[in-house]
């Protein structure tokens, strides 16, 4: 998967969590990030595909968007990468895939396994919407 | 001629105590005292209490009628003077509402703020903070 670089502050380790109550599971809890508490998510159980598994290469790609700032926890971070917009290609929206959260998907060549890039504006929002009590 | 000002104040006590292993925090000027809980005496069946582990404390608060009421915790952690600058709002993205007020940042490690008032309020009272993983 992938974030827009723009949307992405940093890349930082996973802190000690402190859990929530009265959340949703893909909220993993909270952490202390520069001074400031950042809400950790799993992107896996947001999208219903599993859950993630905190391990010793596990790192918080910190994301903002607008007045929205979270952690999502990566098995790994791999690097930066520049794609062509003509390279993008839109993904059928499906209603339990996640394909509303993704902007589109690019396969860098031929044997390379296809790379999704997620909406992070679109995926902050409906976390907020899926976490505030109705 | 510069007056002097007063200011506000720099530092609040706090009080901590464990839910189901997980540590949360409150303005202690909302505790009258700590007790043991009285399980089953009169008056208890007011607060629901957390999940039963181990030896249990309460906090004793004073409602909004007046009456004294406990709050069962597993364990309560000591009193800490904290600098307000330490305490933190609930991130954009947590929708908790109220009990919780924010977060005392405790080092690295966030404590969640809980208006014990707002608790006496709620229908659960701490079995709404147990958290199932």
């Amino acid at each position: 998967m992938a974030i827009a670089s723009e949307h992405v502050l940093e890349v930082v380790r996973s802190g000690p969590l402190t859990p929530l109550p009265k959340v949703p599971a893909f909220i993993l809890g909270v952490c202390a990030h520069r001074g400031e508490v950042l809400p950790v998510l799993d992107l896996l159980r947001f999208l219903g595909k599993g859950a993630v598994r905190i391990a010793g290469k596990t790192r918080l790609v910190v994301g903002v968007s607008g007045n929205y700032v979270a952690g999502i926890v990566a098995d790994a971070v791999t690097g930066l990468r520049r794609f062509r917009l003509a390279d993008i290609h839109p993904v059928p929206v499906s209603g339990s895939g996640g394909g509303e959260h993704l902007l589109g998907a690019v396969r860098p060549d031929p044997a390379a396994d296809i790379i999704l890039l997620l909406d992070l504006t679109k995926l902050l929002h409906s976390a907020r919407q899926r976490a505030v009590p109705r | 001629m510069i007056r002097s000002v007063d200011q506000a104040p720099q530092t609040v006590e706090i009080v901590l105590f464990k839910i189901g292993g997980v540590t949360y925090a409150a303005d202690a000027s909302q505790v009258i005292r700590f007790d043991r809980v009285a399980l089953n005496s009169p008056g208890d069946e007011t607060v629901p209490p957390g999940p039963r582990r181990g030896s249990e404390r309460a906090l004793i608060v004073r409602g909004g009628n007046g009456a004294c009421l406990p709050i069962s915790v597993e364990a309560v952690a000591g009193l800490r003077t904290v600098p307000v600058t330490s305490l933190r709002r609930l991130p954009h993205v947590v929708g908790i509402s109220r009990p919780a007020l924010g977060f005392w940042l405790d080092g690295e490690r966030p404590v969640m703020l809980i208006d014990l008032l707002q608790l006496l309020e709620g229908p659960e009272g701490m079995n709404g903070f147990a958290i199932e993983r």
